[in-house]
């Protein structure tokens, strides 16, 4: 009859139940895990190492899907034009994607954090002028922001990560910021400083615990759009170089196939990027619910 | 089925063994059941009752407007002898605004933000009757004026962030009046308004209340406010009416410990040694969580095992549900 | 309200001039044009006198100034590639980029907004769950695959539409438009589709959810007690409320629609300004590249601005405060 409503106080257990309440949360989750385990195990489940070429057969090239290469090989999801494996591309595809989104999701957030901090905590002008850059960089998509970065430096894995960070800093500083400030004002902060506690216990003690939900939500939004705009950025030739290609450049370099009836090579990448896509919109759909009380049911 | 039109003579009001439940995930959550209520012509009736009894409840039931998922399970709400559930929507639409009106508790949210004031009455009045712009806005002039709004010209023009709460809600029963309805309900439309604001309204309501001769029905959860206005009060508790009858038989002499107890904690009355005012023991039950027989049973200082089953209503006009019930009049 | 706007335009002034000078700094460094443009067997003196020809062989500093002054009267230099002044390089691709995102925002506006409609009226219905889910899927789907997936279809396999190009265009008010053809039409529906996915995937969501709301605040419910019709309730009562943050949203929309043709005309080798700038950046022909990035920061201060006085117009309690 009676609905029995009890405190749990192991914040992870308490995470899971919330999240749970959500089916597709859960696919979610388990999917985006599973997708980054492939990501990291790359090099083993891998049929070859696409980078590899003695690995590949150059005679092989433009195979269809399910074809079986004179050697055994069966190509599941069909070669490109020199004869390597779609599968196998996708799956170092993806770790490429992965590293270059995660890499770009933690510097934008220690970035994003420190500067946040450094506002919220030295006032005046310094706050102003970091809250304008942030707000400056928001108001620009972050695909013309990113492109505009790229063209100036180039090509590369080490230049798409910094770019991807630069558009994205803004919108943890602002957070960290905005929680940052309203803490300060609260009491306890004061009773910490009569105290002589040092201002980086008050900082991580407490300010942490009320920062890390919207933080999750920002970063997990973030990861799925990072992952979106290198793809884009590397299939306008501005985000990683050819020798490593991440799901964007493998859709890029299947562009010219599709008009000659070759669909799968851009395809299949494709539908790798979009259940990637999904699988993080899918966590952190619910990770927002979750945060927003408004929205909780 | 009979219109609305056929019956003069009856009862405005006639509700018959209603109940009102939510349809959830886990089931069917029963929120009013075995409501008996009649208003008659003229008459304001009190519904007197703590948050979630239910009053707001009936008021949207009986307007045909429960927002789902709430819903109208069994029995008649007869509205001058026809029967609202059995109504169509567009019927429905007709009589609401027109014959049947609502004012709801906060001024603040009642009216749309985006709108003129003006905008808002003309709506209502073109919904119910086919008249010009012009004609309209000449009604809508003197449906202000009629709850004491001044300079009402110029003030059809501004929205309602430039009103204060006050006279949104003059507003919000000038709409309620427009046509003159036969049923009013006030859903606690005094609570949200400050105290001094909150007299002004009630004098004006008593003026209106004896100068339009339609029936009403007060929702609130004071007694002393509805007091000094209705004929009749009903006390509701945890979706059921407990006692029902003339305003002056039902303060004097109380039969329910529920209404005992209502007018015991009422701020008018002396605070106990402590200085704090007497309080029911205890808290309304949740829609989950009420007890099977007299619902009032855990909080109640006269139950024992014969509130175990449900007490059937007794009296004529004065009526209650109570196995146990008092006697005496109030303080002897 | 004088005083807000003329704050704003000063704000909007510095920001252009910040990012002007951070753009050609930035453009300045990409590389040497000259080496680029230069034919093979060019001798080193050949290349000198281009680089003196461009202006290339001054201080940096001394490049920008002179850069900002011409700006100032409307010059922005001649593109290294064509040879032709940058304003008309870019002038004569932008009515293909303006249909283009048009149409994309018009589409993203008459499907958004009956979709939100729906989706928020009835949530828990069936085709407000398709509604949603299909609109989940269009924040995910990268555009540019969507793109190529719909050449794939339409293109190839189905030969219904073309997939490069803008097709027949008429002349009109000194500009070619592409719009007054059914040929025009036809190149013009992928792209515009491709381009609208994530706008029309945002617009729903914010209608429904505002929509959702708003069905249940007082006002509407005593919209209903008053005896409106539903009609008038939803479409009025409901969507004037829903509408404000909405207009809001879709005018900064425009913004990102602009950035999105980028890739877009990319897609479909579509002449607009967005295709002009890719294949600038990849010829280093840097004044083009420094004029559209300024024009685009531009447009993009003036659409805030008007954003903002739009938000202004609708909302009354906004209003209110300013006057």
């Amino acid at each position: 009859m009676s609905v029995v409503e009890y405190e749990i106080d192991r914040p992870l257990v308490r995470f899971w139940l919330e999240l749970s309440r959500s089916r597709l949360a859960v696919v979610g989750l388990v999917s985006t895990t599973a997708l980054v385990l492939v990501a990291i195990l790359a090099p083993i489940i891998a049929p070859q190492n696409p980078y590899d070429l003695t690995q590949i057969d150059f005679l092989d090239g433009e195979l269809p899907p399910l074809s079986i290469s004179p050697s055994g090989q069966t190509y599941w999801l069909g070669t490109d034009a020199q004869g390597r494996d779609m599968l196998s591309a996708i799956i170092f595809g993806l770790r490429a994607s992965f590293t270059v989104a995660f890499s770009a999701g933690a510097l934008a957030l220690v970035a994003g954090t420190t500067l946040g901090l450094i506002a919220a905590y030295a006032r005046g002008r310094i706050d102003t002028i970091v809250m304008r850059l942030a707000e400056i960089q928001m108001s620009f998509p972050a695909i013309l922001l990113a492109l505009m970065l790229l063209a100036v430096f180039g090509r590369g894995i080490d230049k798409t990560i910094i770019a991807l960070a630069l558009v994205q800093w803004a919108f943890y500083a602002r957070t960290v910021r905005g929680a940052a400030i309203a803490e300060r004002e609260k009491e306890y902060v004061l009773a910490c400083r009569l105290l002589k506690l040092p201002r980086w216990r008050i900082l991580v003690s407490h300010l942490l615990p009320n920062v890390l939900p919207p933080l999750l939500v920002i970063a997990s939004v973030q990861l799925a759009s990072a992952i979106t705009l290198e793809a884009t950025l590397s299939f306008l030739g501005l985000g990683l170089p050819l020798t490593e290609p991440s799901l964007g450049l493998l859709i890029a370099n299947g562009f010219d196939y599709i008009l000659s009836g070759q669909g799968w090579i851009s395809f299949y990448p494709g539908v790798a990027l979009l259940i990637v896509i999904v699988s993080i919109n899918l966590l952190a759909d619910r990770l927002r619910e979750m945060s927003n009380p408004r929205l909780k049911r | 089925m009979t219109s609305p039109e056929a019956d003069q003579d009856g009862p405005v009001l006639d509700i018959r063994d209603v109940s009102i439940v939510f349809d959830t995930a886990g089931g069917i959550l029963p929120a009013v059941d075995g409501l008996n209520l009649r208003v008659n012509r003229g008459e304001v009736l009190g519904l007197v009752g703590e948050s979630g009894s239910g009053k707001s409840l009936t008021g949207f039931a009986i307007m045909g407007a429960l927002d789902p998922p709430g819903r109208v399970a069994e029995g008649q709400i007869l509205f001058c002898g026809a029967d609202l559930t059995q109504m169509s929507d567009a019927e429905l639409r007709r009589l609401r605004g027109n014959r049947l009106a609502m004012i709801l508790q906060d001024p603040m949210l009642t009216l749309n933000p985006t709108l003129t004031i003006g905008t808002q009455i003309i709506e209502a009045i073109r919904a119910h009757r086919s008249v010009s712009q012009s004609e309209a806005r000449a009604l809508a002039v003197q449906a202000m004026q009629t709850v004491g709004i001044g300079e009402p010209e110029r003030r059809l023009s501004s929205y309602p962030h430039e009103y204060s709460g006050g006279m949104r809600q003059r507003v919000a029963i000038a709409i309620a009046l427009l046509h003159t309805p036969d049923l009013i309900i006030a859903d606690e439309p005094t609570t949200a308004l400050d105290v001094t604001v909150q007299a002004q309204i009630l004098l004006e309501v008593r003026r209106l209340v004896e100068a339009l001769g339609s029936a009403w029905i007060w929702i609130s959860h004071d007694l002393s406010v509805v007091a000094g206005l209705a004929d009749r009060i009903a006390v509701m508790y945890a979706g059921r009416i407990v006692e029902e009858g003339p305003t002056e038989a039902v303060l004097r002499h109380p039969k329910h410990p529920y209404t005992r107890g209502l007018l015991q904690s009422a701020p008018e009355n002396p605070p106990l040694d402590d200085g704090k005012l007497w309080q029911i023991p205890g808290s309304a039950p949740s829609l989950a969580n009420r007890v099977t027989g007299c619902r009032f049973r855990p909080r109640c200082p006269r139950a024992d095992e014969a509130c175990g089953t449900q007490p059937p209503d007794q009296g004529q006009q004065h009526r209650f549900a109570c196995w146990h019930a008092y006697d005496e009049a109030l303080g002897q | 309200m004088f005083e807000v706007v003329l704050r704003r335009l000063v704000q909007a002034v510095s920001v252009v001039l910040v990012l002007s000078l951070v753009s050609f700094i930035g453009v300045y460094k990409i590389g040497d044009p000259v080496q680029l443009l230069a034919h093979e067997g060019a001798t080193e003196q050949e290349i000198e006198d281009a680089r003196a020809r461009l202006g290339l062989d001054r201080p940096v500093h001394q490049q920008y100034l002179t850069f900002v002054g011409r700006m100032a009267v409307g010059d922005f230099g001649t593109s290294f590639v064509s040879s032709r002044p940058v304003v008309d390089v870019i002038v004569e691709r932008l009515p293909a980029t303006i249909e283009l995102t048009l149409a994309a925002f018009l589409i993203s506006v008459l499907m958004g907004l009956p979709l939100g409609i729906v989706a928020g009226l009835y949530p828990e219905g069936p085709l407000a769950r398709t509604i949603m889910a299909g609109s989940i899927l269009g924040f995910s789907l990268p555009a540019f695959w969507f793109g190529m997936m719909m050449i794939m279809f339409f293109s190839v396999d189905l030969g219904w539409l073309p997939s490069i190009g803008r097709g027949e265009t008429t002349r009109f008010l000194g500009a070619d438009w592409a719009v007054f053809s059914l040929d025009g039409w036809s190149h013009l529906i992928m792209p515009a589709l491709m381009l609208s996915l994530t706008t029309v995937s945002l617009v729903i969501r914010l209608v429904a959810s505002g929509m959702r709301e708003a069905m249940m605040t007082d006002y509407v419910k005593f919209a209903r007690l008053k005896g409106l019709s539903e009609r008038r309730v939803v479409l009025l009562h409901a969507l004037k409320n829903v509408m404000i943050p909405v207009v809001t949203v879709l005018g900064l929309e425009i913004g990102s629609l602009l950035a999105g043709s980028i890739v877009t005309e990319t897609v479909f080798a579509y002449p607009g300004i967005g295709k002009l700038l890719i294949d600038s950046i990849n010829r280093l022909d840097r004044p083009v590249i420094v004029t559209y990035l300024i024009l685009i920061v531009l447009f993009f201060v003036v659409i805030n601005l008007i954003v903002d006085l739009i938000y202004t117009a609708l909302d009354p309690r906004v209003r209110g405060t300013l006057r």
